[in-house]
């Protein structure tokens, strides 16, 4: 358990590490996923799944549960096998080591929060690592950020993949209010429930939101091209290999939970095949290295959402075998794409050829990478094509789609096949363009070994099958479907159907890209139905210009509409509640208890408030003011509240000297023509704003939740606040840190008055501040004093 | 009683919000002190509203004192205006002094020198 968890960390505490004087020589650091890489292969052999569990917020459901089985060991593997190559490739990549050092700390978090996500047997947990991957895929992408395109290819990034986090993230919370636990073992054990609830589809649908943008799916998939801007291996590693497949990852965790459903296959099954047939298309159209390798990879990930769409052991061995096969060509493909750019100064294929004869070692690791993305036997890109290809003929199928997926199947990988040639022939083997203008040479060793090792890994595996894939394999199959199953691959069964659909998909692609001239000008003219521009319409048209369109709504600057607004929605509002919840307005105590003296003194208050409204002169305003407030006074000395009855009668004086003395000062424009219809709303406004008032204290009355807490403080102001007068106990004994806050608003009152009053920043003595050389700079503070004063003065 | 105070804090609240619906500054100042009273006057009428004595220990039995807790809340709260009240004619003052007018209405622009 605590190797597990310091495995799951390690890569975190190196990032740390890297913030110390070891940031110096950051070599090492590819030695900590190597390490790991290490350890989780010896873990292939060991008893799973292993658990580790740590309470976080137990009252909430949230812990820190870890659960190493076969499916996560599949993607440890790549994460940190990868992850080493990358770094490795890295530090020739970065000519400053300072930048190394920077790309290494992002990558590091990154790799610990994806090991997290696939680690994770928490529903939360998952939640936290997906968005710090998401986190460091917005820093990565944005790692050269002077840049225009890399800033704005990051910010797209994050709108996207933290949109869909955050539905994630209500989609957790549903299924956790459905299964009553965020743990997936004990929501497992909730299936049945959980699949005929009435929130089952809202939930679904919102866990689709997030898998699908993580996994740029369309309509969501544009964010990935954009986040070609990455670095080179940045793209290499999240861009590709990990954290793109989080989602189809995701989708596999709980597909023992979710799927079964016409739902579930339906949605997996439309969006998988659309995008697998939409990317192939549209990365035959790129001219960019890293795009057409972006929208292929975008392909592909529309096939592992497909194959997802059924539960059989077909599909489950599909999924694992092109997860893992995907991430190795396609990593050795991307190195490949920045060992290029980095030899001759381009990524434009136009511009590029005949780097067979510069570039042997990066050609030979490129070579065995597109004969395995094209899936020509023996090399592992067969098998996996063959696995979709038996996975999109699984049985108990509408006749639809027993068509649909099988031909999407054949043309999807047709058209992978074209793109894979493409890449091979137009960037290394035939003669360069005249025109080009460049010097390529070969890349460093720590540049070339890497798509080496990653292409020949593609070779060796499917000539070891019982010996590596297998046990490999056959532990996520296990994992995704919850039962055990032996597998045993092969990559010849004798003439199959999926066979002779593979011999029909390599034929039709080298058809393809023999025509290559032709089809590419037809595809020139299609469509795209690219979702891109909905996103610019919408972050950067519809949201800011709805923005500033509410704003001068809203924000106008006449204090008169502030007030009907603030007002207005505070009294619907609660004119609403009283509404809706039908409450009692009368009790026992409303009518009974007249007391003529108080009543007397009641009338006098309202008859005062109105004359204050029709009085012409602010001086006659005032008086009934201070009326008003005597009055206050006596009714709060007839209910027994003498010290309220003081402070109010000594405020309103010092209140009404206050007042003439500011009319001294203030223009007499007390009478303002109004138009009548205002005149009429705003008496019908402020008419319904009492009304609410006068039902709110009678609805208070009349409903009395609980004891009042009066008693206690009756009982203990002798005792514990050793006080006779209660009132005065209350203030400054019970509720002190009341009337300490009390005290501070009039202190900032004060100071806001003499500021207002005192205070008079103008030009001359602006320039006060600025020391007109170092030797006169020591009176400065001296000289800023005499600001306060004012000119008055 | 209680539907006597309810009227009365309604129709101050009210009377208040008319004038601080008006342009001028001087009437918002006179409306807000106006809404203060009607806010008071409900939190006093959220006590016992009998005529009893003050809330004092041993000089009255505790049967027959007033809620103390309402007094309590309300004495912050007129102190607390007061501060208010008199920030606001202070800003009132300043603004009249930038804007050479009364009417908050007019005092939409915020960046010229005061």
């Amino acid at each position: 358990m605590i190797v597990l968890i310091t495995a799951l960390f390690a890569p975190a505490i190196a990032a740390l590490l890297l913030l110390t004087p070891l940031r110096k020589r950051p070599f090492w650091v590819a030695l900590v996923p190597g390490i790991l890489f290490i350890y989780f292969l010896t873990q292939v052999a060991a008893e799973l799944p292993a658990q580790a569990l740590i309470p976080w917020v137990p009252s909430l459901g949230v812990n820190l549960s870890f659960q190493l089985d076969g499916l996560a060991l599949l993607f440890c593997l790549i994460i940190t096998g990868i992850g080493t190559l990358v770094l490795l490739y890295a530090s020739s990549y970065f000519a400053e080591r300072d930048e190394y050092a920077r790309f290494s700390v992002y990558t590091l978090i990154f790799m610990t929060a994806m090991l997290g996500i696939v680690t994770s047997a928490n529903l939360i947990l998952i939640f936290v690592f997906w968005e710090i991957t998401s986190l460091t895929s917005y820093l990565l992408i944005g790692f050269h950020h002077e840049d225009e395109a890399a800033r704005s290819g990051a910010r797209r990034a994050l709108i996207v993949t933290g949109g869909g986090g955050l539905a994630l993230m209500a989609g957790f919370v549903l299924l956790g209010l459905v299964g009553g636990s965020f743990e997936i073992a004990e929501l497992l054990n909730q299936r049945d429930l959980i699949q005929g609830h009435a929130l089952y589809i809202p939930a679904l649908l919102l866990i689709f939101a997030g898998a699908f943008t993580k996994s740029a799916q369309y309509p969501f998939h544009f964010w990935l091209p954009g986040a070609m801007a990455a670095p080179t291996p940045a793209s290499t590693y999240l861009h590709s290999a990990t954290m793109v497949k989080a989602g189809v990852f995701l989708l596999a965790r709980l597909s023992g939970l979710l799927n079964g459903t016409p739902t579930w296959e339906g949605i997996t099954l439309i969006v998988g095949l659309i995008t697998f047939l939409y990317g192939g298309l549209i990365a035959l159209r790129q001219t960019d290295l890293k795009a057409i390798l972006a929208y292929s990879t975008v392909s592909w990930l529309g096939a592992l959402v497909a194959v997802q769409s059924s539960s059989s052991e077909y599909a489950a061995v599909a999924f694992a075998v092109g997860v893992l096969t995907h991430a190795l060509y396609k990593a050795a493909l991307f190195l490949t794409a920045g060992s290029v750019d980095h030899g001759v100064g381009t990524r434009d294929i136009r511009q590029l050829g005949g780097l067979m004869r510069a570039m042997p070692f990066t050609f030979a690791g490129a070579v065995i990478a597109v004969i395995s993305m094209a899936g020509i036997p023996p090399l592992l890109g067969f098998l996996a094509k063959e696995l979709l290809k038996a996975a999109s003929l699984y049985e108990n199928q509408p006749d639809a789609v027993l068509i649909l997926f099988p031909a999407a199947a054949v043309i999807g990988s047709a058209l992978t096949v074209t793109v894979a040639l493409r890449f091979l022939w137009d960037t290394f083997i035939r003669a360069a363009p005249a025109d080009a203008d460049h010097h390529p040479h070969e890349v460093s060793p720590r540049m070339w070994i890497g798509a080496l090792a990653l292409g020949t890994l593609t070779l060796v595996l499917p000539l070891t099958l019982p010996l590596t894939l297998d046990p490999l394999v056959g532990g996520a199959v296990d994992a995704i479907r919850g039962e055990h199953a032996d597998i045993h691959l092969h990559l010849f069964e004798g003439i199959t159907t999926p066979l002779i659909m593979s011999a029909i998909s390599i034929t039709l692609g080298v058809l393809l890209f023999a025509a290559r001239t032709r089809v590419l000008n037809l595809l020139m003219r299609l469509p795209t139905f690219d979702t891109v521009g909905v996103y610019q319409w919408l972050f950067y048209r519809a949201l800011p210009d709805g923005a500033a369109w509410m704003t001068t709504q809203l924000q106008n600057g006449r204090l008169h509409f502030y007030l009907l607004v603030t007002l207005g929605s505070a009294i619907s509002l609660t004119a609403a509640l009283m509404l809706l919840g039908q409450v009692n307005l009368t009790n026992e105590e409303t009518l009974s208890g007249f007391d003529p003296l108080s009543l007397m003194v009641c009338i006098l208050l309202m008859a005062g408030a109105i004359t204050g409204v029709v009085v012409p002169t602010r001086l006659g305003a005032v008086a009934i003011l201070g009326i008003e407030g005597a009055l206050l006074s006596l009714l709060f000395a007839l209910f027994g509240a003498p010290d309220l009855a003081f402070t109010q009668l000594m405020i309103e004086v010092v209140t009404l000297v206050l007042f003439v003395l500011a009319f001294h000062f203030l223009p007499n424009t007390f009478n303002m023509k109004i138009t009548r219809r205002i005149q009429i709303f705003d008496i019908a406004f402020a008419a319904a704003a009492g009304l609410v008032v006068t039902l709110l204290i009678l609805a208070a009355n009349a409903n009395t939740i609980g004891d009042s807490i009066s008693g206690y403080y009756v009982e203990n102001a002798d005792t514990v606040g050793h006080g006779h007068n209660v009132v005065n106990v209350i203030l400054v004994d019970f509720r002190a840190l009341d009337t300490q806050g009390e005290i501070l608003v009039l202190i900032i009152a004060a100071i806001g008055v003499t500021a207002l009053l005192r205070l008079r920043p103008s030009n001359q003595s602006r320039g006060k501040y600025l020391p007109a050389d170092p030797a006169t700079s020591l009176e400065l503070p001296v000289e800023a004093d005499v600001n306060l004063e004012g000119e008055q003065s | 009683m209680l539907l006597i105070f309810a009227l009365t804090a309604g129709v101050m609240f009210a009377c208040g919000v008319y004038l601080m619906l008006r342009r001028s500054m001087v009437r918002l100042i006179i409306g807000l002190s106006l809404l203060t009273y009607a806010v008071n006057l409900l939190i006093f009428a959220e006590g016992d509203l009998q005529r009893r004595a003050a809330p004092i220990i041993d000089a009255v039995p505790e049967d027959q004192m007033a809620d103390p807790l309402p007094q309590a809340l309300i004495l912050t709260a007129i102190v607390i205006s007061f501060g208010m009240l008199a920030f606001s004619l202070a800003l009132a003052y300043r603004a009249s002094q930038a804007a050479m007018t009364d009417n908050v209405d007019a005092l939409q622009r915020t960046d010229r020198d005061i």
